[in-house]
This record gives C-alpha cells, sequence and structure tokens, in this order.
C-alpha cells in the first residue's frame, strides 16, 4: 500500500447542494428580504382579486382623486377608483405576464441555445445569426409591432414580450454548453461510453441549470419593465385593466396636484422590481459559490 | 526566538500571522513566522499548495485578498515597517523599491498596452527620471534581458510574445526602478522545462550584476537549491527549517524537507522506489497547539502530538522546528 | 503481432483554425504491449496530448490507422465504438475539470459500470467501494461531491473512475503535474502498483523527462508534433541521441551535490516556434547547436540507431 488516506479527513457532506445553497441563501439579507417581498407579492397577485375591497373598474364620481383616507387606504384617482384595489389588481396582471412570458421566452432560448451549443456546425450558425437578428432588433419595437398586430389582450402582450425576449437565454446556455462541451468533463464522460443524450442530461443540464435559474430571476424584472413600458406608450393591456404602467402613466399628469397616485403604485413596482433583483442576485450568490476562501 | 539582528538585512520579517476569513470557519494561513533576507542574496520560500508561502508575502507588501486579515507581526523594510503602512504608502513602495514577479505573466501585463508602454508605467508612475530616460532605459532593459530588436518589440502587446519572452517582460517591468527586492511568486512553474531554465539563469545574472535580494518563492525543491542563497520551508503557515543551501542539501533537519527532497524525481531512478509522505497538507482551522506536520511524519513521538515544537538554532544560522532533529541529522530514517 | 495491446501507425492530425492550418501530430508510429507503458514527453505544443486522444479516438486520426487487440478502430462509428470504451480509459491533469460537479464521488465512479450494464445495483455499491480502498479513499468518499476533496484525493477518484470498468489500456495525461509535489510520488507509486497489479498498459504523457523515464519502458520524444527519438527508457536515458533529448535531460533539474559548484542552468536557446508556422527542414534546427545546412532544408527521416531505438536527426548515427 503506498498510502492511506485518513477517513477522518474527507470531510463528510453535511447537507445536500440543495440544503448548502438555501444557506448561504439565508445570510445574503436583501435576497431574504427581496424573497419575502416576491413571495407577498405571489400570494397578493393570487388573493388580490378577492380581498380588493373596490372592483377595478367600479367609478366612484362623488370621490375623485381623493387623499389616502380610511375608505381608500390609497386614495382615488382621476375616475374615483379606488387606488388599493386597482394596485392590487395590477399585481396579478403583472404576476401573469412576467411570469408568463418569462416562461416563454425561456423555453424558447433553452431549447435553441441547447441545440446550437450541442450541434454545432450549420444548425449553430443559423441559430445565433438568429439571436444576433433578435439583438439587433430593438426589442420594444418589436413588442410594439406585435401588440399593434395581434391586441391589447392579456394574451397578445404576454406572447410579444415572451417571444421577443428569447435570444439571451439561448445565448447564454449555448455558451455555458460550448464551453463544458469542449472541456475535460464531456471527454471523461465520452470515454466512459455515454452517448450523447446521456452526456446532455447527466453532464451538461445539470451543470448550467443553476445559471440558467438565475438568469431566468433576472428576466423577470425585465419583462415587468417590458410590459410596463407598454402601457406608458398607451400600448399596454386595455383599460380599464389596470396595470402598474397606466396606474403611473395616468398619474404622471397629476402628480403636482395629487402626489400620492404616483407614490403609491410606483413605489409598490420599484419595490417589486428591487425584490426580484435582489433574489436573482442572491441566488447567482448561493448556486455558483466560488471555492476555496 | 532567539535571533541576531544581522546588520545586513534588507527585509525583516518577525512573527507574521494572517487569517482567512471563509463562510464557517477561519483558515489560519500563516502561524508567527519570522524570517530575514539579505542585501544581494536570493531566499527561497519553498512549501506546498496551502503552506502559506505566497500569503506571506503578499501580505508583506499589501497584496493581501480582502478576506484575509494580518492578526501580528512586523516587517522591517530599511527600517520602515511595512506593515503599518497605510496603501498609498505601500504602492510607493511596490514598483519603486519591491518589484513583483507573478506565475503567469499573461493575467498580470495588460493586453491593450504595449509592452514596451508598459514598462516605462512603472518609472513614470515613480517618477523615476523624464520621458526620455524612462525609454531608453526599457530599451536596454529589453536588451539586457534578452529581447533581440528592442525597439521593434517595444511596440507590440503582450499576446505577441511567447511564454518566456513574457516573463522577460514580466521581470524588465519588475526592475525598471532599480528596486533592491525582488519577490518572484513561481516565476517559472508556468514555462516550458527548456524556457525554465532560461529564465531562472536569467534571473540569477541581473541579482549578481546589480546585488539585488530576491525572495523566490517556489514549490520545487530543484528550483529551490540551484537558485537560492538561503532556503526557507513553510508547512501550514509555520516554518519547518531554514539554512543556507549548502547545510540544506548535506544536512536536512526536519522530516518534511527530507521528505520533500525525496520527492524530487531525477533522472536514472528507474526502478528505485520512490518514498512518498503519507497524507496530505492540512489546513489548519484552528491555531497549531502541536507539531502540524506529525500525522505525516515518518519519526512521530507521544511528545510531537502534545507539544508545539520551538524553531531553535542547531548549527550556525540552521534553524529547525522538531523535537527530533537531532535524531534525523544523526541517524537519517 | 497478436500480442500487441495497440498499434498506432502513420498517424497524423491536423486542427483548422481560423483558416490557418496546424500539425499537430505528423505520421507517429508506435506499439504498446499489455502491461507495458509507453512515455511520451515534450514540451507545450509537442502534440503529445493530442496524439494520446487520437490513440483512444477520442479525436479522429485524419491519416493512418489505430488498432486496438488488432481491430482498426479509425474505421468505427462512435456507436460502435462504445462498447470497445471500458476496455481503453482516460486519467486527466486536472481531476476536478474533468468530474462532474453535481455528481457525487461514488456516482462518477458507477457511471462507467451503469454505462456498460455491469452488475446488478449492489454488486456495483461493492465495486465502487473496493476500487476507493485500493485508490488509498475510505468508502465515505462516494458520498462527497467533488469540491469537498483534495487534488491529491480527486486525482484519486479518477483513477477510481477509470479503473471500475475493469480496462486494459490507460492514457494518463499529465495525472500529477497539477499535484503538490509530496502528492505527486503518492501517485505515480499508485499507479505503479495498480499496472503491476492488473497488467494494466499506459500511455503516460508529461512534460517532465525524469517522471516519464521513471515510469516507462519505451518512450517517445515529441517535438512540434513529430516523434524526434524513440527508444526503450534505459536505451534512451543511456544513449540520448537526438539533441533535443539532450536539451530536455538537461534541462530536469537536480540538487546539487553537496560542495558542487554553481553551474549555468540553461543549455539552450530560444523557445518552441508557433506549431502553426513550423521551420523548414527539421523543425527544431533554429534551436539546434549542431545544426548545419541540411537540417534547414531537408527534414530528416527516423533511422535505427540501436535495438529499437529510432531518431530522426541528420547528424545522428
Amino acid at each position: 500500500m503506498s498510502s492511506i488516506v485518513q477517513g477522518a479527513q474527507v470531510r463528510r457532506r453535511p447537507n445536500s447542494q440543495s440544503k448548502q445553497a438555501w444557506n448561504r441563501f439565508k445570510k445574503n439579507y436583501f435576497a431574504v428580504f427581496g424573497l419575502a417581498w416576491v413571495v407577498l407579492f405571489i400570494i397578493v397577485g393570487i388573493i388580490g382579486p378577492w380581498v380588493a375591497p373596490y372592483s377595478y373598474s367600479a367609478t366612484d364620481f362623488l370621490n375623485v382623486n381623493q387623499p389616502p383616507s380610511a375608505l381608500h387606504i390609497m386614495g382615488t384617482d382621476q375616475l374615483g377608483h379606488d387606488l388599493f384595489s386597482e394596485i392590487l389588481y395590477s399585481i396579478r396582471y403583472a404576476l401573469e405576464i412576467a411570469f408568463g412570458a418569462t416562461l416563454v421566452s425561456f423555453f424558447i432560448g433553452v431549447a435553441l441555445g441547447l441545440w446550437a451549443g450541442m450541434k454545432g456546425g450549420i444548425i449553430d450558425t443559423i441559430i445565433m445569426r438568429l439571436v444576433d437578428f433578435m439583438m439587433a432588433f430593438p426589442a420594444f419595437f418589436f413588442d410594439l409591432i406585435l401588440v399593434v398586430k395581434f391586441g391589447r389582450g392579456m394574451g397578445p402582450i404576454l406572447l410579444a414580450i415572451g417571444v421577443v425576449g428569447w435570444s439571451g437565454y439561448a445565448r447564454l446556455i449555448r455558451s455555458l454548453v460550448l464551453g463544458l462541451r469542449q472541456g475535460d468533463m464531456v471527454e471523461a464522460a465520452t470515454c466512459l461510453g455515454a452517448s450523447p443524450l446521456r452526456v446532455a442530461r447527466l453532464y451538461l443540464l445539470p451543470n448550467v441549470l443553476s445559471s440558467m435559474l438565475v438568469s431566468l430571476a433576472f428576466g423577470i424584472p425585465n419583462d415587468l419593465i417590458a410590459q410596463a413600458g407598454l402601457s406608458v406608450v398607451g400600448m399596454g393591456l386595455a383599460p380599464p385593466m389596470p396595470s402598474f404602467g397606466n396606474l403611473v402613466a395616468q398619474a404622471g399628469s397629476m402628480v403636482l396636484g395629487y402626489p400620492w397616485m404616483m407614490y403609491f403604485p410606483a413605489g409598490v413596482f420599484a419595490l417589486t422590481l428591487l425584490s426580484f433583483l435582489f433574489v436573482a442576485d442572491g441566488m447567482n450568490d448561493a448556486l455558483n459559490p466560488k471555492g476555496g476562501y | 526566538m532567539k535571533r541576531t539582528q544581522s546588520s545586513d538585512a534588507l527585509l525583516e520579517v518577525q512573527n507574521l500571522a494572517v487569517e482567512f476569513r471563509r463562510s464557517e470557519d477561519i483558515v489560519h494561513a500563516v502561524n508567527g513566522i519570522s524570517f530575514s533576507v539579505e542585501r544581494g542574496k536570493v531566499l527561497g520560500i519553498v512549501g506546498e499548495s496551502g503552506s502559506g508561502k505566497s500569503v506571506a508575502m503578499m501580505s508583506v507588501i499589501g497584496l493581501l485578498r480582502s478576506n484575509g486579515t494580518i492578526k501580528s507581526g512586523s516587517a522591517l523594510f530599511e527600517g520602515k515597517d511595512l506593515l503599518r503602512m497605510s496603501q498609498r504608502q505601500l504602492r510607493h513602495i511596490r514598483g519603486r523599491q519591491i518589484g513583483v514577479i507573478f506565475q503567469d505573466p499573461m493575467t498580470s501585463l495588460n493586453p491593450y498596452m504595449r509592452v514596451g508602454d508598459q514598462i516605462m508605467e512603472v518609472m513614470l508612475e515613480h517618477h523615476y527620471g523624464t520621458t526620455k530616460q524612462a525609454f531608453d532605459r526599457t530599451i536596454s532593459l529589453l536588451t539586457e534581458l534578452g529581447i533581440s530588436e528592442p525597439r521593434k518589440r517595444f511596440r507590440n502587446y503582450p499576446h505577441e510574445f511567447s511564454g518566456g519572452m513574457r516573463q522577460r517582460i514580466m521581470i524588465a517591468m519588475a526592475m525598471a526602478c532599480e528596486p533592491d527586492l525582488i519577490i518572484a511568486d513561481e516565476p517559472t512553474t508556468a514555462l516550458d522545462a527548456t524556457v525554465q531554465m532560461q529564465i531562472l539563469d536569467l534571473l540569477k545574472r541581473v541579482q549578481k550584476q546589480r546585488n539585488m535580494s530576491i525572495v523566490m518563492i517556489t514549490h520545487d525543491f530543484g528550483v529551490a537549491t540551484n537558485f537560492c542563497h538561503k532556503i526557507l520551508v513553510l508547512y501550514a503557515g509555520q516554518v519547518m527549517e531554514v539554512a543556507d543551501t549548502r547545510t540544506f542539501i548535506s544536512n536536512p533537519a526536519h522530516p518534511y524537507t527530507r521528505g520533500l527532497r525525496n520527492s524530487v524525481i531525477e533522472l536514472g531512478q528507474r526502478g528505485r522506489k520512490l518514498e512518498a509522505i503519507p497524507g496530505m497538507t492540512p489546513t489548519l482551522t484552528s491555531p497549531p497547539t502541536s507539531c502540524s506536520f506529525a500525522d505525516r511524519c515518518p519519526l512521530v513521538s507521544d511528545q510531537c502530538r502534545v507539544e508545539l515544537p520551538k524553531l531553535r538554532e542547531i548549527g550556525e544560522g540552521h534553524l529547525v522546528s522538531c523535537h527530533r532533529a537531532e535524531e534525523v541529522i544523526s541517524h537519517g530514517y | 503481432m497478436a500480442t500487441e495491446l495497440l498499434q498506432v501507425e502513420d498517424v497524423s492530425k491536423r486542427f483548422r483554425v481560423r483558416g490557418r492550418t496546424l500539425h499537430a501530430v505528423e505520421k507517429v508510429s508506435f506499439k504498446l504491449s499489455p502491461g507495458k507503458t509507453l512515455g511520451l514527453v515534450g514540451e507545450s505544443g509537442s502534440g503529445k496530448s493530442t496524439l494520446g486522444r487520437l490513440a483512444l479516438r477520442l479525436l479522429g486520426v485524419d491519416e493512418g490507422r489505430v488498432l486496438f487487440q488488432g481491430r482498426d478502430i479509425t474505421q468505427l462509428s462512435n456507436k460502435q465504438l462504445r462498447p470497445l470504451r471500458k476496455d481503453m480509459q482516460m486519467i486527466f491533469q486536472d481531476p476536478q475539470a474533468s468530474l462532474n460537479a453535481r455528481m457525487t464521488v461514488g456516482r462518477a465512479i458507477e457511471e462507467g459500470l451503469i454505462i456498460h450494464g455491469i452488475g446488478s445495483k449492489s454488486d456495483r455499491k461493492e465495486r465502487v467501494y473496493r476500487v476507493l480502498e485500493r485508490v488509498g479513499l475510505p468508502f465515505e468518499a462516494s458520498y462527497a461531491y467533488p469540491h469537498e476533496l483534495s487534488g491529491g484525493q480527486l486525482q484519486r477518484v479518477g483513477i477510481a473512475r477509470a479503473l471500475a470498468v475493469g480496462p486494459k489500456l490507460v492514457v494518463c495525461d499529465e495525472p500529477v503535474s497539477a499535484l503538490d509535489v509530496s502528492i505527486q510520488i503518492q501517485v505515480i507509486n499508485l499507479l505503479q502498483e495498480l499496472q503491476q497489479e492488473l497488467g494494466l498498459a499506459y500511455i503516460f504523457i508529461a512534460h517532465n523527462l525524469a517522471v516519464v523515464e521513471y515510469l516507462s519502458d519505451e518512450i517517445a520524444v515529441l517535438y512540434l508534433g513529430n516523434v524526434v527519438e524513440q527508444a526503450p527508457a534505459e536505451e534512451l536515458f543511456k544513449k540520448p541521441s537526438h539533441p533535443y533529448t539532450q536539451t530536455l535531460m538537461k534541462s530536469v533539474l537536480k540538487i546539487p551535490e553537496p560542495g558542487s559548484e554553481e553551474q549555468s542552468l540553461s543549455h539552450i536557446q530560444g523557445e518552441i516556434p508557433s506549431p502553426f508556422s513550423p521551420p523548414s527542414g527539421c523543425s527544431f534546427h533554429p534551436r539546434c547547436p549542431f545544426a548545419e545546412d541540411i537540417c534547414k532544408r531537408k527534414k530528416p527521416e527516423p533511422h535505427m540507431v540501436g535495438t529499437g531505438h529510432l531518431v530522426a536527426c541528420h547528424l545522428a548515427n
């Protein structure tokens, strides 16, 4: 026997990898705060319409432009809509569009990116030129065209934002896969006799998954902004359906006289964007820890 | 530890201790080491990964990573304590009085700047002569370091050079302001064998010509014994043995030193059984209270497991921290 | 013929990089018998790693052929090749990079057994523990993830993974150069013991001539994709006939004898030229201290200078 490594020197893994990642995540206060807000946001998005004190379309011309009060805790707008209820509904629609659109782009992006990275050659070239085209073309402008063409409903907006936003994911996945595919790990697996499908499933996918989740988390606030942007130029959800973009755009002209109309929706929206970014950032640190000390 | 204040010490490090914060614990990377670098001499710091050899030198010149802290110690350089200096004061000394050469020149050179400009930059930064003088000096340095057509090469970018040539550029930068001391952190590890020899010869030549001091950080026993006047062996952030190279070769007194020496494979050893040091290098998460090498030592005794060996002098300038050093010398193992 | 495990015949490999051609390996031939070690030694750009991958057909050859147990593997499809993989394995320089960070060590070692359908689930577990123990790791190591182990332990895992499937040929690509000095010897000793126990044939790739000489029965010295000298290890060490081999031998740092005079370390000028534009004639001539006119014009053919001792140099005889 040449040498024996003492059993005691192999540190027993205290927890699974996901548990370790969660432990790292927990130490980041911003991320935890963000996560709490995001969870609240999601819960409100689900139950909001039921707990909303008023309907978003209930106009009350006797009480327009009211400051916050016991009846309307966030005040009312120029049509007498209860701002609090409007925000609750906005959250629901924002949630649907953000998660829906992000998932649409994500799946298109992952599929094309994996395919390009694994196959290489002409398929890679075609997909990457398509990515270049999508990136070169102003995404917001593309959103506008699609919305104009297909209408201002929930579905069309969701698809418009989703279909436009996949290129970043595709590019990321492809570069990750490409980097791994040429590395020792894949060569070692090939050397063991693993088929390309096995390599993709057991070696490539698990290793790009964490980066993919992080980019997904970063993608959500982007799509929220895109949605709000559409509303600001009057191409978002058709009124009277409320959305953060609509609320902020409306409040823009009234901000001098009735500032709460701006403060509440803009505040909630900003906090939400920030929370998603904190969560994404926390996930990035937790899932891709740098080794060593 | 008994230590005579040598008058010709250029750098005198005393009782240096460095810690690193990790997510769950603290790594005691350097645990109270002392050594001195004499004027015009080459000191080799030998150790394996995690021995603290780079950390010790980098903390002396203020290049410690942000999660590291210097817990104690002093580093007197020409009478001034480097560890008490601000980053601003240290910047003034680094590059001007202390040059540094890193292992991988490609990552230490700026890829978007002509190499000549990078060498000149060092001198201009430290107001070491006029632009004209800096240029002339750059050309003469390049010539001296064996780069042909220096005026043409002055205008090339780092990627247009081979690995060995890039390392020569790094040496030129380190030497630009005629420093008294050069710290070379594994300068030849990334190079091919034939090129490694060229760079070592070159460093040796300029060191002699200018009577500079060099601290050579290396894991390679062969490099240390062929290049240095004095050798310091670090293990788990502690000094195991210090001696001048001759004593070191003829009379290594620490079992770890012997083990390292036996680990050097030379030509013509076919069929000879190689003696490996068993086990692996420890990472200390608490300060050492017994000999850190005990678990791997063929001569380990009960005393080694309970008592931290002191660094003691067993011959002139020959310091060793081992309870059984005398036995190592008289019997070998 | 039938006794040879591996025959590599006149293989060449070129890479096209941005419109330029790199001659990575040119017309290299060697044979390897079971239980023997062939050492490939050379500096960066010598093509030694490429040659190792050609022998395993992890890369396809452009010319020549590779016979494994008498069967030409250069013409097989990837699918036909897969069942043969369990007989030919590889150990990598950087074990961390070659292991899947999301797979436990035990699972990584078991992977080859699963792929080749070896044993039942409990047999496989048993076998993983046995091979771990054999490479000097406790069975608990099988529950660890790669980042929880040290470099030396990871290299043992790399060895265990290669050996679990019971190969006949193992290509070791710089298996110790990333390790600490004291760990290098452990791994070298382990590789040697395993070879004797299991009758493995090694192709041992390294830049350090002393390590290669220590482990190999036969050595091929490569320079810019060409074999400049090839001989049994003892013969090569006693009678190095190519100037490049002689230089490499002098570049192995010796610990100086006590009381010896300080000597110059360097024995050769210049560095390895770019493999994209190798020098004319003998590719070593710009650095060769003995170069003559013919070396610039004509590429030297390998010729015999002793029993099994091939040299590609105009001046060697």
